[in-house]
C-alpha cells in the first residue's frame, strides 16, 4: 500500500515541467535578495517620494500635504538649494579630477616593476580602510590653524600659516584635498586592474613603430582605459554628491556656508529644521541630478569606441 | 522544594515558551530567562524554567557629563530596582539625530538628558517629551520641585504651562583667565569692554593671544549691549539693531584690527579654545563649567581663575545647562521617574560639583556650606544672578528658528572669517530673517 498524500507535492512540482522547476528554483534562491532589496531599497525610495509631497514629518508626526509646492519652492525660492548645489559642483569637479588624476598617475607608477611595489601599493590603499568620520576628525586636528601639524610644518619651512578651514576661499579646497587623499588608493587599484588588462603586444608594436613612453600612454593606455576611467568618474561623481561626513565633522558647513554640500543641506533640513518632507524633495532632486549626470557621462564615455 | 508534577511541568514549559516569544518580540522588557535545577519525584534532576522579569531602562546622556557621580547613581539604581540602566552617550548633534530617528521608529530611549530645553521645549508640541506634571503633583513636595529650584531653571523645562523636563545642571558662560599672564602684563581682570580691550592688548605678544573669539555667535556680547534675540511685539529679530552691529564690530576688531585674538578654529566639536588656553597660548576665553575638568586635566599646573562677565549697557551672560526628560513613548515612566529623582537629588548634585565643578539648579545646593565656601562655585553662583534666559522663536516650527539662527551664524562668520563689514553682514541677514518670521505661522498647541 502506498500513502498517496506523500505524492501530492511531488506531482505538483512535476506538473510544472523541467522549465517550471528551474524557474521555481531560481525564484526561491533569488527571494532573499529580492525581499531585502524591496524592503531596504525600493520601499524607502517610495516612502521618500511620498514624503516629498509633504511639509513637516509625514508618517512620523505633524505634516501638511504640499503637492508639488516643495519642488516649486526648491527651484524658485530656496537660496540655500542653489548655493549648496554650486558648492557641491565645485567640490565634485575638484575631487573627481584630483582623485582620478593622482590615482591614475600612481597606478601607472605602480604598474612598473619597482622595488617594494607591494608595500607601497598597500600603503597607498590604506586610507581607504579608514572611515570618513575618522578621516574628518584627523584632518580637523591636522588643519587646526594654531596647533595643527600642517601649519607647524609649513611654518618651519617659512611658508607661513594657511587658513585651511578658516576662509571661504580655502575651506572647500581643503575638503577636496582630504577627499583626494582618502579616495586615491581605491581609484589607483581600479586603474591598476584596468592597466593589467591591456595586452602587452600593443606596447611592443608601438615600440617597434618608435613610440615614446608618453605616446604609449596617450595612444594606447588612455584609450584602452576608457571604460575604467568612465567607471571611476561616474562612481566618484556619485560619491561626491553624497559626501556628508566632511562638512558635518570638519566645518559644520561653514565658514558662512562656504562648505555647505548638498547632502549636508538635506541633513540640516531634516534633522535641524525638522522638515523631513522638504528634505525628501531635495533628495529626489539630487537623485535626478545624479541620474542625469551619470547618463551624460555614460553617453560621452561610450562615444567613439573604435580608435583605430 | 516543590515537586514537579506533570501539570506543573507543562505549565512551566508553556511559561518558558511564552517568555521566549516575549523575549524575541520585546528584548528590552524581558532580558533573561533563568533556569534552576530542582529535584523531582523520580530523583532525577530536570531543569525548570522560571520567569524573572528584568527591565532595562534606556538612557541617552552627554559624554561630557559621564561623571562618576552619575555612574554611581545608575549602579545603585540597578541594584535597588533590579533593572539594567543602559546608558548610551552621544554628542548633542548626534543625540538629536538619534532621538528624532528613535521617535520616528518607536525606539526612543526612556530617559534623556535634554540640551537645556532644546529637546523638551522645542518638541513639546510634537508630543515627543512626556508631560511630567502628574509625577510632579505626586512627588514634587517630597523632592522639593519646584520650590527648591531656581525660577529660571524651572522655566527651562516648561512650555505651554506644563513641565516637560527637570533641570539637572544650571550654568552660564564666564571668563576663564590665566592669572600668571595678567600678572606678568601688570593688569587686573577687566570689568567693561574698554578695560577688556586694554587687557587683551597688554597680554598679547608673539606667542600669546589676549582672547579667543568663538567661530559661532557669542550672544554674550549682544546681551551685554542690550540686544535680545527676538522682539515679540514686532515679530522681528532683535539683532538687526545698532547695538548688535556695534557688538559684532567690537568682536571682529579684536581679531582683525587689534589682533588680540586668533582667527578661531571652525569645527563642529570645538575644543580649540580649551586647547589653546591649556597650552598657555591664550590668556582669556568665555566658556562654561563643563570645561573646568578638561582645563584641570589638560594642564594641572595652570594658574587660572574664573572672572565675572563684562558690562556694557548691562552685565550679562547666557544661561545654559541641561535638563532630564522622559520620552512620551516609554512604558517605563514610573521607573524612569524614580531614576530622575535620584539624578536631581541634592546628594547627587553635591557629588557632581565636587567631581567636576558643575553648578546646580537647587537653591539648597547654593546654600550648602561646601558650595558657599568654595570661591570657584561662588563665581558661578554670582554669574547665574545676571545670566539671561532668552528663549526665541519658540512660537514657531523648528525650521523657522533654525533658519533664522543660521542667518545670524552666517553673518557672524562672514564678519569673522570673510572680514565683511559688521553692519552689512548683520543688517542684510536681519532683513532676510524678518521676512521668514513674517511669513511663518505660529504653533497651535493641541495638548
Amino acid at each position: 500500500m502506498r500513502d498517496a498524500t506523500l505524492d501530492r507535492p511531488l506531482r505538483r512540482v512535476n506538473r510544472l515541467g523541467a522549465g517550471g522547476k528551474r524557474k521555481l528554483f531560481i525564484w526561491v534562491f533569488l527571494a532573499p535578495t529580492l525581499i531585502y532589496f524591496a524592503v531596504f531599497q525600493v520601499l524607502p525610495i517610495l516612502v521618500g517620494v511620498y514624503m516629498s509631497f509633504y511639509q513637516g514629518a509625514p508618517l512620523l508626526g505633524r505634516a501638511q500635504f504640499m503637492g508639488l509646492r516643495n519642488f516649486v519652492k526648491i527651484f524658485t525660492n530656496d537660496r540655500l538649494f542653489w548655493h549648496s548645489l554650486r558648492v557641491t559642483a565645485v567640490y565634485v569637479i575638484g575631487s573627481v579630477i584630483a582623485t582620478n588624476a593622482i590615482g591614475l598617475f600612481l597606478a601607472l607608477l605602480m604598474n612598473r616593476p619597482i622595488r617594494g611595489r607591494g608595500v607601497i601599493r598597500s600603503a597607498l590603499y590604506f586610507p581607504q580602510m579608514i572611515t570618513g568620520v575618522v578621516i574628518a576628525l584627523i584632518f580637523s586636528a591636522m588643519m587646526d590653524p594654531h596647533t595643527g601639524v600642517l601649519n607647524v610644518l609649513l611654518d618651519k619651512v617659512g611658508l607661513g600659516p594657511v587658513r585651511w578651514l578658516q576662509s571661504g576661499r580655502t575651506a572647500l579646497m581643503s575638503m577636496v584635498i582630504v577627499t583626494a587623499w582618502h579616495g586615491l588608493g581605491y581609484r589607483m587599484v581600479i586603474y591598476l586592474a584596468g592597466l593589467q588588462g591591456i595586452p602587452e603586444e600593443y606596447y611592443d608594436a608601438a615600440r617597434v613603430d618608435g613610440a615614446t613612453g608618453l605616446a604609449e600612454v596617450w595612444y594606447i593606455t588612455l584609450p584602452m582605459l576608457r571604460d575604467t576611467i568612465l567607471f571611476n568618474t561616474v562612481t566618484a561623481t556619485i560619491g561626491g554628491f553624497q559626501s556628508f561626513a566632511l562638512p558635518f565633522i570638519m566645518t559644520g558647513g561653514g565658514p558662512a556656508n562656504a562648505t555647505l554640500l548638498y547632502a549636508y543641506n538635506i541633513y540640516q533640513m531634516a534633522f535641524d529644521k525638522l522638515n523631513f518632507g522638504y528634505a525628501a524633495a531635495l533628495s529626489m532632486v539630487l537623485f535626478v541630478i545624479i541620474l542625469l549626470l551619470s547618463l551624460l557621462q555614460l553617453r560621452i564615455g561610450r562615444q567613439r569606441m573604435e580608435y583605430y | 522544594m516543590d515537586k514537579l508534577t506533570r501539570r506543573r511541568f507543562l505549565k512551566s514549559a508553556a511559561l518558558a515558551a511564552s517568555a521566549g516569544a516575549l523575549a524575541a518580540c520585546q528584548p528590552q522588557v524581558v532580558e533573561t530567562v533563568v533556569r534552576e535545577t530542582v529535584q523531582v519525584e523520580v530523583e532525577k534532576e530536570v531543569t525548570r524554567v522560571v520567569e524573572q522579569e528584568v527591565t532595562t531602562l534606556d538612557v541617552y546622556w552627554h559624554p561630557a557629563h559621564a561623571y562618576e557621580a552619575y555612574k554611581g547613581v545608575f549602579f545603585e539604581f540597578e541594584d535597588e530596582h533590579d533593572v539594567e540602566v543602559a546608558v548610551q552617550y552621544y554628542q548633542w548633534p548626534d543625540m538629536r539625530t538619534k532621538l528624532l530617528a528613535g521617535f520616528a521608529a518607536g525606539t526612543a530611549p526612556d530617559v534623556i538628558e535634554d540640551a537645556g530645553g532644546g529637546y523638551s521645549r522645542s518638541w513639546a508640541h510634537l508630543g515627543y517629551p512626556m508631560n511630567l506634571d502628574p509625577y510632579i503633583e505626586r512627588d514634587g513636595e517630597e523632592m522639593g520641585f519646584p520650590e527648591d529650584w531656581q525660577d529660571a531653571a524651572v522655566k527651562r523645562g516648561q512650555r505651554f504651562d506644563r513641565n516637560w523636563a527637570i533641570s539637572v545642571h544650571l550654568t552660564c558662560n564666564l571668563c576663564f583667565y590665566n592669572t600668571d599672564m595678567l600678572e606678568a602684563a601688570g593688569v587686573e581682570y577687566p570689568t567693561d569692554w574698554e578695560e577688556f580691550l586694554a587687557v587683551t592688548q597688554a597680554v598679547t605678544s608673539d606667542d600669546i593671544w589676549g582672547f579667543y573669539v568663538e567661530s559661532n555667535p557669542e550672544w554674550t556680547w549682544f546681551w551685554q549691549n542690550g540686544v535680545v534675540q527676538y522682539d515679540e511685539e514686532n515679530n522681528t529679530v532683535g539683532w538687526g539693531s545698532e547695538e548688535a552691529v556695534e557688538s559684532l564690530r567690537f568682536v571682529t576688531d579684536l581679531i582683525h584690527l587689534h589682533e588680540v585674538s586668533p582667527l578661531p578654529t571652525i569645527e563642529v566639536i570645538d575644543t580649540g579654545p580649551t586647547r589653546m588656553f591649556t597650552a598657555e597660548r591664550v590668556a582669556m576665553y568665555f566658556t562654561g563649567p563643563w570645561q573646568t575638568k578638561p582645563v584641570r586635566t589638560g594642564n594641572p599646573d595652570l594658574n587660572w581663575r574664573i572672572g565675572q562677565m563684562l558690562t556694557r549697557k548691562r552685565q550679562a551672560t547666557g544661561m545654559a545647562g541641561t535638563n532630564v526628560m522622559m520620552a512620551s513613548t516609554t512604558e517605563k515612566g514610573d521607573v524612569g521617574w524614580e531614576l530622575i529623582k535620584r539624578i536631581v537629588a541634592l546628594e547627587t548634585e553635591l557629588k557632581v560639583t565636587a567631581e567636576a565643578g558643575m553648578p546646580m539648579p537647587r537653591k539648597s545646593w547654593g546654600q550648602h556650606p561646601d558650595i558657599a565656601n568654595d570661591p570657584e562655585m561662588a563665581a558661578w553662583a554670582e554669574g547665574l544672578t545676571y545670566a539671561v534666559h532668552d528663549p526665541a522663536y519658540e512660537d514657531f516650527e523648528a525650521e523657522v528658528g533654525v533658519a533664522v539662527g543660521d542667518l545670524l551664524s552666517t553673518a557672524w562668520q562672514q564678519a569673522i572669517f570673510g572680514e565683511a563689514p559688521a553692519r552689512d553682514a548683520l543688517v542684510e541677514a536681519a532683513e532676510e530673517a524678518n521676512e521668514i518670521l513674517a511669513d511663518a505661522e505660529k504653533i497651535e498647541f493641541e495638548g
